[in-house]
């Protein structure tokens, strides 16, 4: 009995329910793990090979966001076309890590993403992180230089979870 | 006989009966019951059952199973008494696969064993929540150690859900919702199981049939599929676009022809007709006259940004192939008629595949069926693989570098060039300047049969492995070679032209061209209709369309060339942000970063250049165009989503 209600305790408590604000991303951050992965405004096509984009939650948002989550981050070309769109399911309990996910229109299960503690850089937020290669892609085939751009969703919604990030890329 | 004697004669009588008595245990041992225990399981407890011998007792033994099972008596659990067939484990773990050795006090080798994995009640208290409109939250209580996946099957079904469909994995959670954020629409019925799994034991689901989804009809998905018509499909002068289509994300890569088949960011190989002047030209998806192809669009779970490579094979029921990589790491095999997957590859060959796979088949004169495609690692490393073209099996042992030549390849980021006559592919890469990997960046991999021996050029054989024939430093490369006429030519991501000599690798000119523009892209397309000894090269880069006259003088040796005086035979700014060249053997095609198509119609000079409007008003980036010089048509997409067929 007393597994029963604890299980009920842990169900609802992981139940995903609607965010509000200030429990959603406050930003995102454009970084590369090849220029050293801390933030950074501008990149050089032939010297990383991706670029990694952060969305960051507030720490006090952690136990709203136990529940699952998907982000999508969305990217934009220096023409202001949709480059490409990445979804993440997520989650902030460290205890579903393993678990994968089926995502509308993608075929395969989505491994889900536990969002990491960004105090290690410097920021005291939760992250969650896609990736957007760049290396030996049509950016550096076709010249798509200049001023990208990148936001996320959060759940579906149709606003934007926080201001647009803006990164340059060059050659 | 006296009395004494009567009594010693029947004391004598007594102990032979006596004796005889005792003798007869051997058969009482003989008849000693092989056990052939059998097990079964319910959740947390696991029953034996034996044949018993009457008088015997049992001991039980069991042991975790750690993948063999044989007779052991260690790990006693309990002697049985006497005559007992049966014993239950109320301390068997549920998803613990257990060994079991039943002996008996009678004859110890008549002892037998069993393995089993104890059985896993099913998720208790699953429920389903619609309150919340165009979503379904799944429900169920957690039991600690346990995982759960939750499948769904459409319409109101019974347990068990036949072949569902799998919405998450590995979860402890206790709950999923199904169309996160309201996705799926109002009325919708399903049916949802939740599977309990612990160790090696898989429960039976437990069902919630008949869920009727609220609310209205929901958001649209994030990957977003819209469609046009044809624009044009009559037009036949140079300009005239005949389709558009739009995919839902950049669609920059060299569309593949044969129909017409483009890879866009929006995860998704699409097909159109392209066939000019037929009734079908430009439609999509698949046909509208019941005709091949019937092509329904395939979704992946990365982009690819190949082009695609399709070789026609017939094979297993297919006639027409699509080979093209992932950035989720695999390489696919798609039917080309009906975009059905064929094959994937079992695992993820790397982190990411973007360059197109190649394919050496003994169909076209090859020695060997193989795939080759490299590979890109997020730590710098990369890999070329040899695949199987028809199952998608790793042939031989990947090439990731080698010792003699600087060690551990670099990141492989373009597509490979395959020579038929001497069995060699060339790669190139950049370098993996991490925990000492390779500077050399150009290679040239001979291709072993399983005997390891180079086969001679077209003699079949099946592929065994890599061995370097030689690498060249030509600084870091993210586009492709190019080979013509036992020549070699690439560019780098300085700008920088190489030649060598295929052979062996020499250098061909004695330094290599410059243009200082940017990284030299996609590859060097060649003028296949000037002479071998003066061949135009055509390549584009950051700013600037190049043409390079090659001053081979037609001798092989000696080597290598003077080109301290090389300059461009001519250069054009005009082309802003120029794509990757395609050259038909008559005109140039180029893509720009202002929305027109560009045709350079005298390669020999520069001086005839005509801007082609996609689309009015448009300033999208132009990518790579493909022709196909039966229609008559090019095809290219740009970096808002649309592909164009257009008469060049």
């Amino acid at each position: 009995m007393k597994r029963i209600i604890l299980g009920c305790v842990i169900a609802l408590a992981s139940f995903t329910a609607p965010l509000f604000a200030g429990e959603k991303c406050v930003a995102l951050m454009a970084s590369s793990p090849q220029a050293g992965g801390n933030e950074a405004s501008t990149f050089s096509v032939t010297q990383i090979l991706d670029i990694e984009l952060t969305a960051m939650f507030p720490k006090s948002a952690a136990n709203k966001l136990i529940g699952l989550h998907v982000a999508e981050i969305r990217i934009y070309t220096p023409k202001h076309s949709l480059y490409q769109s990445i979804s993440l399911p997520f989650s902030a309990d460290a205890k579903r890590k393993g678990e994968k996910h089926r995502l509308q229109n993608y075929p395969e299960l989505v491994p889900l993403r536990v969002l990491r503690d960004l105090s290690g850089s410097g920021k005291p937020y939760l992250g969650l992180t896609a990736s957007l290669p760049v290396a030996g892609t049509p950016i550096l085939m076709n010249s798509m230089y200049g001023t990208w751009s990148a936001e996320a969703f959060l759940d579906g919604e149709p606003f934007a979870c926080s201001p647009s990030v803006k990164f340059a890329i060059n050659q | 006989m006296s009395e004494h004697t009567m009594k010693t004669w029947k004391a004598a009588v007594i102990l032979a009966v006596t004796c005889l008595i005792s003798a007869s245990k051997p058969v009482f041992a003989a008849a000693c019951n092989n056990t052939a225990v059998t097990a079964s399981t319910t959740p947390g407890q696991v029953v034996l059952n034996w044949t018993t011998t009457s008088g015997a007792t049992y001991n039980i033994y069991r042991q975790v199973s750690g993948g063999t099972c044989a007779v052991s008596t260690t790990g006693l659990l309990f002697t049985t008494g006497s005559g007992t067939s049966s014993y239950a484990d109320s301390t068997a773990v549920s998803g613990t696969s257990y060994c079991y050795t039943v002996e008996p006090s009678c004859n110890t080798n008549r002892a037998s064993f069993t393995s089993i994995c104890t059985a896993l009640g099913s998720a208790a208290g699953v429920t389903a929540n619609t309150s919340t409109p165009n979503q379904v939250t799944i429900t169920w209580t957690v039991v600690a150690g346990v995982t759960y996946d939750v499948v769904r099957v459409s319409g109101n079904v019974a347990c068990p859900l036949p072949s569902p469909t799998t919405l998450t994995t590995g979860n402890t959670s206790g709950t999923y919702t199904d169309g996160t954020g309201g996705t799926v629409p109002g009325g919708t019925v399903y049916s949802y199981a939740v599977i309990a799994k612990k160790g090696c034991a898989t429960a039976a689901q437990s069902c919630v049939s008949n869920v009727t989804v609220t609310g209205g009809p929901g958001l649209s998905s994030n990957g977003k599929f819209s469609s046009g018509r044809p624009q044009n499909t009559t037009g036949t002068g140079s300009g005239s676009v005949r389709w558009g289509y739009q995919t839902s994300a950049s669609t920059m890569s060299f569309p593949g022809v044969g129909s017409v088949y483009v890879t866009s960011n929006d995860r998704v190989v699409h097909s159109m007709m392209g066939t000019a002047g037929a009734s079908d030209s430009g439609t999509w998806p698949g046909n509208v006259l019941n005709t091949t192809p019937k092509w329904k669009p395939y979704i992946l779970n990365a982009p690819s940004q190949n082009r695609p490579v399709i070789p026609s094979l017939t094979f297993a029921g297919h006639t027409k192939e699509i080979y093209i990589g992932g950035q989720d790491g695999n390489v696919y095999c798609i039917d080309g008629l009906d975009g059905s997957l064929i094959w994937k590859t079992a695992a993820p060959l790397g982190d990411i595949v973007q360059g197109s796979p190649i394919a050496m088949l003994q169909k076209y004169g090859n020695s060997f069926n193989a795939v080759f495609v490299g590979v890109r690692n997020n730590n710098g490393s990369g890999a070329i693989y040899a695949l199987d073209p028809f199952t998608g099996a790793t042939l031989g042992t990947p090439f990731t570098g080698d010792l003699a030549f600087g060690g551990n390849l670099g990141v492989v980021l373009g597509y490979g060039i395959a020579e038929k006559a001497t069995n060699t592919i060339y790669f190139a890469s950049r370098r993996n300047l991490n925990g000492g990997g390779s500077a050399n960046t150009v290679w040239a991999l001979s291709l072993k049969d399983t005997s390891g021996f180079v086969p001679t050029g077209g003699v079949a054989a099946t592929f065994g492995s890599f061995a370097t024939k030689w690498a060249k430093a030509a600084k870091d490369i993210d586009g492709s070679p190019a080979l013509r006429s036992g020549r070699l030519y690439i560019g780098n991501d300085v700008g920088e032209i190489y030649a060598y000599r295929a052979s062996d690798g020499q250098a061909i000119w004695s330094q290599q061209f410059a243009t200082n523009d940017g990284p030299v892209k996609y590859n060097v397309a060649y003028d296949w209709t000037s002479s071998a000894t003066n061949q135009r090269l055509f390549f584009s880069t950051t700013n600037t369309v190049w043409c390079v006259t090659d001053p081979w003088d037609g001798v092989a040796a000696p080597l290598p060339v003077n080109t301290s005086a090389l300059a461009a035979t001519w250069s054009t700014t005009a082309v802003s942000s120029p794509s990757p060249i395609n050259f038909n053997g008559s005109y140039l095609l180029v893509g720009s970063g202002d929305g027109n198509l560009y045709k350079f119609t005298s390669p020999a000079t520069s001086s005839a250049i005509t801007a082609m409007t996609l689309e009015t008003g448009s300033v999208a980036t132009v990518g790579g165009p493909s022709i196909d010089n039966g229609p008559g048509l090019a095809y290219v997409g740009n970096d808002a989503g649309k592909v164009f067929a257009i008469v060049p």
